[in-house]
């Protein structure tokens, strides 16, 4: 390990000193100083500014995104298109990480990084110098993997995969949309945002067309041969739905050819025509743009440094969140509020010419199987010899198979979304 | 490395090592407590049924969470995440919330 003699005299010096003798592990205030510019105000992104000025104030930190004042969550979107929520439960407030927090907040695009500079680029014009870049820009979607798709058809194919116009676009289809009418879901290849969220999606339709359209049809068109929570989605479904929700599998023609908005069909690869009502085009994705922009991706991934969270391309730069490889780690909101943590404290420990100690990753997904009953997927990761994230053995899992606990789940789930917003942006 | 006090010099150094400076310190009850925040409260306060865990005895939420890892005490999800840690690093944790304040 090496020291800067910046960092070495910040680390050595008085507060350094002062924390030695209050105890090595808990220093609230460190004293370091550096700047660290986070872009993309996400899950990941806005849990990352908090924290690192959580865990030393000196830090000064600058948040950029384009859309600071309509962010919307995801996570609990489903119950929006479900019609159990409006639009506004799923708004973020950004003021109290200004406020509370003193994060510079910057509402602006990101359009280049220079990493030989140590500095981004703003759609303004405005360039911004960092010690270290945190990027959080969630994914990318690449509308033209599927023929007939893009930004425009979107606008009648809604995706609703990252949650704001496209949400109350899908609700509006659905409200508009006849009893009798079927609904097709073009659901997305591995790796994807949220493995278990098109399904809960399918669930909050299936509830909302049984109460309001019960004679309306949903399908599933899937290129992948199983998915997350399957068991207990299927059961589910067919305790609560009858056979209401149809999930077809490669085998069964799921694989989509194209789409076209027009006349309102999906062509699978088998050759079958299917006309809907709506039609939900969730596409294969990829890292955030910016990421792939600055050559910081393999095969549209980012890979990192498993312990810090560090691009293993770029110094100084440290990718998290959904655009991030974090081996068996989720692309959750929760997978990227914990490697947050992780990455500020690595930041936070360079910074003091500290080593960071080892990380613990903790991811829950949970899902609403109806508008009141929930099921959840968890893990807990750590790093093993060859500082490889991975779940620690007979941790983790599904919950109980038969629905004894899914009302409870389904209230704990709010308490979880709730705990979440405010650890994120409160 | 002349311009600091050997004072802050020792100390220092007696930190790193103590902490881990060769080889990396295990994951402290903050890193897994910062963890929980995420549905216990962003305070560990509690929330929507979720139980509050700041400021409560050590001892009691140590117990809680090894009969939630053995399987002794039932839970929705929480045996889950109990089995995820080590018996140290449950006591960690216990010792972290029982250090924040209650709300
Ligand atoms: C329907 C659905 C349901 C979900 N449900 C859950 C759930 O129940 N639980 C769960 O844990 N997860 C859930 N997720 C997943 C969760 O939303 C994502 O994993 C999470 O948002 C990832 O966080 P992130 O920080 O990587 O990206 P995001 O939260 O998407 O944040 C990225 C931000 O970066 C900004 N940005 C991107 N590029 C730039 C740029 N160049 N310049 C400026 N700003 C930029 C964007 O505007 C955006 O605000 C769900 C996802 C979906 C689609
Ligand atoms: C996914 C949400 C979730 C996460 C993450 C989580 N908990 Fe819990 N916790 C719960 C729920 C829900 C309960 C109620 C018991 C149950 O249903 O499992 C609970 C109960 C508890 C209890 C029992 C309290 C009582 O008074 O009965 C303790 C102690 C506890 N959790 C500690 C922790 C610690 C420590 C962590 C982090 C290592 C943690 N929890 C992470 C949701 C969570």
């Amino acid at each position: 390990m090496t020291f800067s003699r910046r960092s070495f005299l910040k680390a050595f010096g008085a507060a350094g000193a002062l924390g030695a003798l209050a105890g090595c592990e808990t220093l609230p205030k460190r004293g370091g100083g550096g700047h660290v510019v986070v872009v993309g105000g996400g899950f990941g992104g806005a849990a990352c500014a908090k924290y690192l000025r959580r865990l030393d104030p000196s830090i000064k930190v600058t948040l950029v995104d384009a859309h600071l004042s309509n962010y919307y969550t995801c996570p609990f979107s489903n119950l929006v298109i479900g019609g159990e929520l409006g639009m506004d439960a799923i708004k973020v407030d950004y003021n109290a990480l200004r406020t509370k927090h003193g994060i510079t907040l910057v509402e602006d695009h990101v359009e280049a990084v220079d990493a030989d500079k140590r500095g981004v680029r703003l759609k303004s014009g405005k360039t911004l110098n960092y010690d270290k870049l945190v990027l959080s820009p969630g994914i990318q979607l690449n509308y033209d993997k599927i023929v007939g798709y893009s930004k425009e058809a979107a606008e009648k194919l809604p995706h609703a995969w990252k949650a704001g116009a496209q949400t109350s676009l899908l609700r509006r289809q659905l409200e508009a949309m006849p009893d009798g009418g079927t609904f097709v879901m073009v659901a997305p290849p591995n790796p994807y945002r949220c493995p278990p969220g098109p399904y809960e999606r399918a669930s909050l339709i299936a509830d909302y067309f049984t109460k309001h359209k019960p004679k309306s049809k949903i399908i599933i068109l899937d290129p992948k041969d199983k998915f997350s929570k399957q068991g207990l989605f299927v059961e589910a479904w067919e305790n609560l739905y009858g056979n209401m929700v149809d999930w077809v599998n490669p085998e069964r023609g799921g694989v989509v050819a194209s789409v076209d908005a027009a006349s309102m069909t999906v062509t699978t690869k088998d050759g079958d025509k299917i006309k809907a009502a709506v039609i939900n085009v969730i596409p294969p994705m990829s890292a955030g743009k910016i990421v792939i922009a600055a050559g910081l991706d393999d095969k549209g991934w980012a890979p990192v440094n498993q312990r810090t969270f560090e691009s293993v391309k770029t110094k100084d730069i440290h990718v998290i969140g959904d655009s991030s490889i974090a081996g068996p780690v989720p692309k959750s909101g929760y997978g990227a509020n914990s490697e947050a943590k992780i990455a500020a404290a690595a930041i936070v420990a360079a910074f003091n010419g500290e080593q960071p100690g080892d990380p613990k990753f903790v991811n829950t997904c949970y899902s609403y199987v109806s508008a009141i009953d929930a099921i959840s997927v968890a893990g807990v990761y750590e790093l093993d010899k060859d500082n490889k994230i991975i779940e620690v053995k007979g941790s983790g899992g599904v919950s109980v198979k038969g629905g004894a606990h899914y009302r409870a789940e389904g209230l704990y789930a709010k308490g979880w979304y709730e705990s979440i917003k405010a650890d994120t942006w409160g | 490395m002349s311009r600091h006090t050997p004072h802050a010099a020792v100390i220092a150094g007696l930190c790193l090592l103590g902490a881990g400076a060769l080889a990396h310190a295990a994951p402290s009850g903050q890193t897994i407590g910062f963890t929980c925040l995420a549905c216990h409260g962003d305070k560990g306060q509690g929330a929507s049924g979720i139980p509050p865990l700041a400021g409560r005895s050590a001892d009691a939420l140590y117990g809680m969470l090894s009969e939630f890892k053995s399987g002794k005490r039932p839970g929705t999800v929480m045996n889950r995440h109990a089995t995820g840690y080590s018996d140290e690093e449950l006591r960690a944790v216990a010792e972290y919330f029982a250090s924040q304040p209650a709300k």
